[in-house]
């Protein structure tokens, strides 16, 4: 008796309302997922044992029924064995998980996150009742619900949460359209290793891994990582994975430009075929104090206020020689903001690794008005983009939102299919395309804001968040002219202390 | 510190025209030249069949090119190195810089007063008739001649200036874009939602957002404030109502979207006691219903008490929630909508007190309007510093310029590091 995707997910919907009231929209996903997980495994669980019952019989032993489950969940902390507790019941399910992860050291640690079960304050116990009640309505065995089913599901809920939590979704959401570009233009193959160092809920990662199965590639071998510095988000990406049926994944939670946990045995960080990500945009303090030895800082430190380069060097670090590419969402400002981070931008150009700039259209984020671009790095560039960078304005193709915009699937496609031709295959509409020689960049003073190589969509309709981004590189740009005029008017001998600036 | 050279202008330049014959079927590129040396100006092409003349001059790049009718205007300019194949009429004679004087330095010179002066001396004729320069006057004029090296830093320092010039210019027609935008964003979606740009507008159509945010209410100018015009005192009796007064008068050329501290003219007591004109406090806020789709729409808010013609309406005795300064945000952002009520209603472009009463807008409480105000004002205020600073900036250019030509300022010999950066 399968369901089909669509009452798979408004039960899983409704499973998530039972909450509304009491509980902050922003915290469902704290509650709903571990919930959602221990009811899969729980229901797989049972599924097993009766496979191995079937089999064997009254012979079945601990030691034959173990080779039948994927996940050892110790007797009473099946679902049914605690949801019928009438008195504590936040805090038995709280035991549960602990004794669920213990008794799976190696493969559950951790999962199920920290949220709060005990206390009534954040979610009393009618609330997780009507939740326990909402899921008693779905089995979630694979006789019901197959992998697929369940990880779309559980990205529809993703989705659903990040809409509700306005701009704080921003923390673990990036738009599926964003991500299905980022993987279209990097095309991981299977066997290879995918790493995201800002992970969220794991939703590059997946895209990855549905990109493969959907062009009939296998998935499985895919090896996936990940870093992220918010545990229930860490533990949400863990539950992601297993449910999109990963074998070989590892999800570290903590900060990747302080301690980044992934590391070869030199005590450099390990490097990867496809780095990804959608990094916060424009930390502060992000630890630049320790950044001056860093090894990661391949350029240059970048300001201590803004940590967009410490991740964009901490994935062009992360990059396997030969194979290695980088994708990597970041807001418009990293294409011209001067001081140490012009220096950075100049090294990387320098180092020709820089393939393409993408610009998105505007208010595609939840956590942003500005709009964002694509940086994609490459270790090996193809012989013709040598000493040259991609540019592509995909920034008019998309359908206007009552909140956010969006891109369709043309859209995304049409801007891939850019990017691998490098013209404007769809010709009128489409995405606007140029390669830029070197010289050309150099020329601009290593200045990358899109607007200056090719003709950007916008126009009159620009909106404000482009409006700004505009403003912004112009008085960058006067900022530098300036410099430039001071030097010169200072060596023809200019008196220049009424500005401050001393003639040599 | 070396001594200039005075020559003559045949000592260093040569008059090298090259006609061209007009052939019925080709196209021709034409330019003329802007006056006080601000460089050609690029005409539509013409067809070789639709002009009467026989030849026509080829401007080539880096050549020195005049009019000869508005040579005393300053109409002089070297063209630009990368220029293309244009033409112009034989009224406009062009010359070959030769090995001593830089191209680059002679448009420097075309910026000059002094260059402007010269042609205007050679241009004074008989009758009030001005004459046209002639070629062989305009190779008499005197000028002092730096070495090829010391020329070369002059044009790159007052280059790199010209470059300031150009990005501070930019910069401000980014920041007045942007404080459009946010002007429409914040009037569509208010100053506590998140910013969105809900509100469209371009040159045809203007669509507020049907949606209002919570708490706002859609009000007219109508039903919130009083709308008068004014009146000007007989021009006639010039003297009389105007000469000498005090009483500030504001048209619509003062309107200027800020807020006016003072105007372009004053009329007398008399001037005000025998004419319509009335006195308006100061915060009255001002738009202009006259003077065609550059005029019409224009607003501003006074600073201090004054009276205005009859093709301003002056918005006063508003209601107590409306902040004045927020009523001027309102009609600024709603300027697109005169251009469909003056041509939709009659032949002139005018619009009437009844279209300004009509005028709808969004209206939060008064706290938000203070809100929006005070960002919208501080946006302003960086766009108008830019606009200062561009004008500061011209007039360093000009002394700077005057500075190196007349050798108050010897760029050293140190200077060509920068020079070899370069190239």
């Amino acid at each position: 008796m399968t369901i089909t995707q669509h009452e798979l997910e408004s039960r899983l919907w409704d499973a998530a309302n039972a909450l509304r009231g009491p509980v902050d929209p922003a915290d469902f996903k704290t509650y709903v997922f571990p919930m959602l997980f221990w009811k899969w495994i729980s229901d797989t669980w049972v599924h097993e044992h009766d496979a191995a019952f079937d089999k064997y019989g009254d012979d079945l032993d601990d030691e034959i029924e173990a080779e039948f489950h994927r996940f050892e969940l110790p007797e009473g902390t099946l679902w049914s064995e605690v949801t019928g507790k009438v008195t504590n019941l936040g805090a038995e399910i709280a035991k549960t998980f602990q004794r669920i992860e213990m008794a799976n050291p190696r493969s559950l640690a951790g999962v199920f996150g920290d949220a709060s079960w005990g206390n009534q304050e954040r979610i009393p116990e009618s609330a997780l009742l009507g939740l326990i009640r909402a899921f008693n309505k779905i089995t979630l065995d694979p006789t019901t619900v197959s992998h697929d089913l369940l990880g779309a599901g559980y990205e529809y809920l993703l989705k659903n949460f990040a809409d509700e939590s306005g701009k704080k979704a921003g923390e673990f959401f990036t738009p599926r359209e964003v991500v299905n570009l980022l993987v279209g233009i990097l095309q991981p193959q299977p066997g290879e290793s995918v790493y995201d160092p800002s992970c969220g809920s794991g939703g590059m990662l997946v895209a990855t891994i549905n990109q493969l199965r959907e062009s009939g590639k296998d998935h499985r071998t895919l090896r996936a990582y990940g870093q992220e510095i918010n545990l229930t988000t860490a533990s949400i990406a863990r539950m992601n994975l297993f449910l999109h049926e990963i074998e070989d994944f590892d999800i570290k939670r903590g900060d990747t430009l302080r301690a980044p946990a992934f590391k070869a045995p030199s005590g450099a960080v390990r490097q990867f075929d496809v780095v990804i990500a959608n990094p916060p945009f424009s930390l502060v303090n992000w630890g630049a104090d320790r950044w001056s030895s860093d090894p990661r800082a391949i350029c240059g430190v970048p300001p201590a206020q803004n940590g967009d380069y410490a991740f964009v060097q901490h994935m062009v670090s992360s990059m396997k020689p030969g194979s290695g590419r980088v994708g990597v969402v970041m807001p418009r400002g990293v294409l011209f903001r001067g001081g140490a981070e012009a220096k950075i931008r100049r090294g990387l150009i320098g180092k020709d690794v820089l393939e393409a700039v993408v610009g998105l259209p505007p208010k595609l984020f939840y956590s942003t008005e500005i709009p964002a671009c694509l940086l994609i790095f490459r270790d090996q560039k193809p012989a013709e983009r040598k000493d040259h960078v991609l540019f592509i304005d995909g920034s008019a193709r998309f359908i206007k939102g009552k909140k956010q915009n969006l891109m369709s699937e043309d859209d995304v496609r049409a801007v891939i299919k850019a990017y691998q031709t490098g013209s404007d295959s769809a010709g009128e509409g489409g995405a606007n395309v140029r390669l830029v020689p070197l010289e050309e960049i150099e020329q601009n003073d290593f200045d990358l804001n899109i607007g200056r190589y090719i003709r950007v969509a916008a126009g009159e309709t620009a909106d404000l968040g482009t409006a700004l981004v505009e403003y912004a590189d112009a008085r960058q740009h006067r900022i530098d002219t300036e410099a430039a005029m001071f030097e010169r008017l200072a060596a023809a001998g200019v008196d220049l202390s009424v500005f401050g600036v001393s003639s040599e | 510190m070396s001594e200039w050279e005075n020559v003559r202008l045949d000592e260093v330049i040569a008059l090298d025209v090259e006609a061209v014959p007009v052939t019925a079927t080709a196209s021709y590129d034409i330019v003329g030249v802007l006056n006080r040396g601000r460089g050609l100006l690029f005409r539509e092409p013409i067809a070789g069949d639709e002009t009467s003349y026989k030849t026509l001059n080829r401007i080539r790049p880096n050549q020195i090119v005049y009019s000869r009718l508005k040579a005393f205007e300053g109409a002089i300019t070297v063209a630009p190195s990368d220029l293309g194949e244009v033409y112009a009429s034989q009224e406009f004679p062009t010359f070959t810089c030769g090995e001593r004087m830089l191209p680059a330095y002679f448009r420097l010179l075309t910026t000059t007063t002094r260059m402007w002066e010269q042609l205007q001396a050679l241009s004074t004729g008989m009758g009030g008739r001005r004459e046209r320069v002639k070629p062989a006057d305009f190779l008499t004029i005197g000028v002092a001649l730096p070495s090829l090296s010391e020329q070369c830093r002059i044009v790159d320092v007052v280059a790199a200036v010209d470059v300031q010039i150009e990005s501070v210019r930019c910069e401000h027609e980014c920041a007045t874009e942007a404080v459009r935008r946010a002007r429409l964003s914040l009037l569509s979606v208010g100053a506590r939602g998140e910013w969105q740009s809900e509100m469209t507008d371009s040159h045809t159509s203007l669509t507020w957002t049907e949606r209002l945010p919570a708490g706002w209410r859609r009000e007219t100018i109508g039903a919130v404030s009083v709308v008068r015009s004014g009146a000007t005192p007989r021009r006639s009796e010039q003297a009389r109502y105007f000469d000498g007064g005090s009483i500030p008068w504001v048209k619509t050329g003062d309107l200027n979207e800020r807020v006016i501290g003072e105007t372009d003219e004053c009329i007398t007591e008399v001037g005000f006691a025998e004419s319509s004109v009335r006195l308006l406090p100061a915060d009255t806020v001002l738009v202009a219903m006259y003077g065609g789709f550059g005029q019409i729409g224009r607003t501003a808010r006074l600073a201090i008490p004054s009276t205005t013609n009859q093709a301003v309406s002056a918005l006063t005795a508003l209601r107590a929630d409306v902040i004045p300064a927020y009523l001027h945000q309102a009609l600024k952002a709603g300027r697109p909508k005169w251009r469909l009520v003056a041509a939709s209603s009659r032949k002139d472009p005018n619009i009437s007190k009844r279209d300004v009463e009509n005028f709808d807008f969004p209206l939060p409480d008064p706290t938000e309007q203070r809100e929006i105000v005070d960002i919208l004002e501080g946006m302003e205020s960086a766009a108008d510093m830019l606009a200062g600073e561009l004008q500061r900036l011209n007039a360093f250019r000009s002394a700077l310029l005057a500075s190196l030509l007349n050798q108050e300022i010897e760029i050293p010999e140190s200077y060509d590091a920068l020079l070899e950066g370069v190239s």
